[in-house]
C-alpha cells in the first residue's frame, strides 16, 4: 500500500527519510529544471572545480525536465514542462548528488546504479513524473523565477520554477537505496521462464 | 491534381494534431485498461494520463512536450497526379509549422555527429514511401518519434528460428526496455524479409488500428498469447508496477531467405498517429 506525501521545498533530510519506493509525492516550492546533458556535465564540472553554481541546489530538487519559457512583456512565463529519461544522465548525477547537497532528483524511468549508490551515501531520493502528461503536470507551475546559462538552447538552460502541488510523482529510489525499477526488472526476469512455458503451452 | 501546397499544409497539420490528441482507439484502450487494472497506484497513473490527454485536447496543448521528430509513412496511389515537388512539400511544411505552432516547439532535431540541435536536419522529416496500386490519392500517416520509446527498438538476425525463439526474443526485448519507454506501450514486430524491411514492417505494424484482427492466423494467435504474457511481466503504467504494460502488440511478416530478421519497436502510451488522404479531386479526407 503506497502512501501519499505533501512536501515543501527546500527539503530537510528528515523530510525524505519516510519516503518509500512506490509512494506518491506532491511538491510545493522551488525546483530547478533542465533537460540538457551538457548542462549536467557543466554542473558536475563546477562541482569538481569547487565553483559556485548560478543556483543553489542544497536541500533542493533538480529535475530532468524540459521547459519552454516565453517572454511576455517584462515577465517570463512557462508554456509547458515535461520530464525526460533520467538514466542517460548517469555519468554526471553521482557527482552532482555528492557535491551539491541536492535532496531530490526528478525525471522519468529511474536512474542508474551509480546514482542509486550516491543517493544512499548522501541522502537523496529519486521521483518519477508521469511521462507525456504535460498538460496537467504543467498546471502546477506558478512562476518562472530565474533562468541561467543562456549560452545553451532554451530547454538546456537552468531554470528555477515556483510550483504548487506538483505531482503525482512516484518515489523510484529511496534514501536507503531501494529502487522500484530494479526490483520490477528483477521480478520480470524471474518470471521469464514461466512465461515462456505458458507461451509454449498456448502455442501447442 | 494534388499540389505542393496541399501536401505541405496537410503534412504539417498531421504533425501538429499528433502532438495534441491521442488516437481514438488508443483512448478507448486506455479507458479499458483503467477499468481492468488491479494495482491501486497503477490506476492513479492511468487516470492521470487519461485526464491529461483530455486537458491537452480541450486546451489545444501538447500531450508530451517532447515533440520528437516528424516521421511519415506515405503511400502514393499509382493513379495519383501531382503538381510540384512532393518531398520538398514535407520539408517546407515542417519549417512552416515550426514558425506558426502554438505552443511553440523546442529544438529536437539533433545532428548525431555533432550533437547540435536545430529545427532542421539532413533527411528531416523522415519519410518512408510506398505505392498503392490503383489508388487516386496520396495516403499520409504521421507518427513522430522521440528518444523515450525510440531508443528501445531492436533488431536481430536469426537463422531458421522457431516461433518459440522469436517469442523469447520479443519477451527479452520487452524486459530490457522495462519501465523506460512510458508504458503502456504499443509494440510493433516485423519478422522476415531483409534487415531494412523487417524494421519497416515493425514500425508499420504499430500503425495498424487496435482491435483489428491479423489476417495471418499464426500471427493472430501469437499476438494474443504475447499480449497476455507481456502484461504479466508486471512493469505496469509508467513502469511503476501493475497489469498494464502493453496496449497491444501487432506483428507483420514477409517471406525471405534462410536468415530471419526480427525487429521490435515501441510507441509510448500516447501512441502518436494521425492520417489523411489527398485525392486527385483536391478533397482532403482526415482518417485519424
Amino acid at each position: 500500500m503506497s502512501n501519499i506525501h505533501e512536501l515543501s521545498l527546500p527539503l530537510q533530510p528528515d523530510d525524505i527519510t519516510p519516503l518509500q519506493i512506490g509512494d506518491l509525492v506532491y511538491l510545493t516550492g522551488e525546483i530547478i529544471v533542465t533537460v540538457g546533458l551538457p548542462t549536467h556535465k557543466r554542473i558536475a564540472e563546477f562541482v569538481d572545480a569547487g565553483k559556485e553554481l548560478p543556483m543553489d541546489l542544497s536541500n533542493g530538487m533538480l529535475c530532468q525536465v524540459g521547459c519552454y519559457v516565453e517572454t511576455q512583456g517584462n515577465k517570463q512565463v512557462s508554456r509547458y514542462i515535461n520530464p525526460s529519461t533520467s538514466t542517460r544522465f548517469e555519468p554526471y548525477l553521482p557527482t552532482i548528488i555528492g557535491g551539491t547537497g541536492v535532496r531530490m532528483i526528478g525525471g522519468k524511468g529511474g536512474v542508474g546504479p551509480k546514482t542509486i549508490e550516491a543517493m544512499k551515501a548522501y541522502g537523496c531520493v529519486y521521483v518519477s513524473f508521469i511521462g507525456g502528461a504535460s498538460a496537467l503536470t504543467s498546471e502546477a507551475v506558478r512562476d518562472v523565477l530565474e533562468v541561467a546559462w543562456h549560452d545553451f538552447i532554451p530547454q538546456f538552460r537552468l531554470t528555477r520554477l515556483k510550483v504548487e502541488r506538483l505531482g503525482p510523482l512516484t518515489v523510484g529510489v529511496d534514501v536507503r537505496g531501494n529502487c522500484l525499477y530494479t526490483n520490477l526488472k528483477n521480478e520480470a526476469k524471474g518470471k521469464l521462464d514461466s512465461l515462456m512455458e505458458e507461451l509454449n503451452r498456448d502455442r501447442a | 491534381m494534388i499540389d505542393y501546397e496541399q501536401i505541405k499544409r496537410v503534412s504539417a497539420d498531421l504533425y501538429e494534431w499528433s502532438l495534441k490528441k491521442i488516437p481514438e482507439d488508443t483512448k478507448a484502450r486506455l479507458a479499458d485498461a483503467y477499468e481492468e487494472e488491479t494495482g491501486e497506484g497503477a490506476r492513479k497513473v492511468l487516470n492521470f494520463m487519461i485526464q491529461s490527454a483530455k486537458r491537452a485536447e480541450e486546451k489545444d496543448r501538447f500531450l508530451c512536450s517532447d515533440a520528437g521528430v516528424p516521421v511519415y509513412s506515405v503511400k502514393i496511389g499509382s493513379q495519383a497526379v501531382f503538381s510540384g515537388d512532393i518531398k520538398r512539400a514535407f520539408a517546407d511544411g515542417f519549417e512552416e509549422l515550426v514558425g506558426r505552432i502554438d505552443p511553440p516547439l523546442l529544438q529536437f532535431v539533433q545532428n548525431p555527429l555533432t550533437n547540435e540541435r536545430s529545427y532542421k536536419g539532413k533527411d528531416m522529416p523522415i519519410v518512408s514511401w510506398d505505392v498503392l496500386d490503383g489508388a487516386d490519392y496520396i495516403d499520409i500517416t504521421c507518427s513522430p518519434k522521440a528518444l523515450g520509446s525510440g531508443r528501445w527498438a531492436t533488431l536481430e538476425i536469426f537463422v531458421y528460428p522457431s516461433l518459440e525463439d522469436i517469442e523469447k526474443y520479443i519477451m527479452e526485448t520487452v524486459i530490457r526496455a522495462g519501465s523506460q519507454h512510458c508504458p503502456p506501450v504499443m509494440i510493433g514486430v516485423g519478422i522476415g524479409g531483409s534487415f531494412d524491411h523487417a524494421a519497416k514492417m515493425a514500425k508499420q505494424a504499430t500503425l495498424r488500428p487496435m482491435g483489428t484482427e491479423n489476417p495471418e492466423p499464426i500471427l493472430a494467435d501469437m499476438e494474443k498469447r504475447l499480449f497476455k504474457a507481456i502484461n504479466k511481466t508486471g512493469f505496469g503504467p509508467m513502469g511503476q508496477g501493475g497489469d498494464t504494460t502493453a496496449l497491444g502488440i501487432h506483428i507483420d511478416f514477409s517471406a525471405g531467405h534462410g536468415f530471419t530478421p526480427v525487429a521490435v519497436c515501441f510507441n509510448c502510451w500516447i501512441n502518436r498517429r494521425t492520417r489523411a488522404r489527398i485525392y486527385n479531386s483536391g478533397n482532403v479526407e482526415r482518417i485519424e
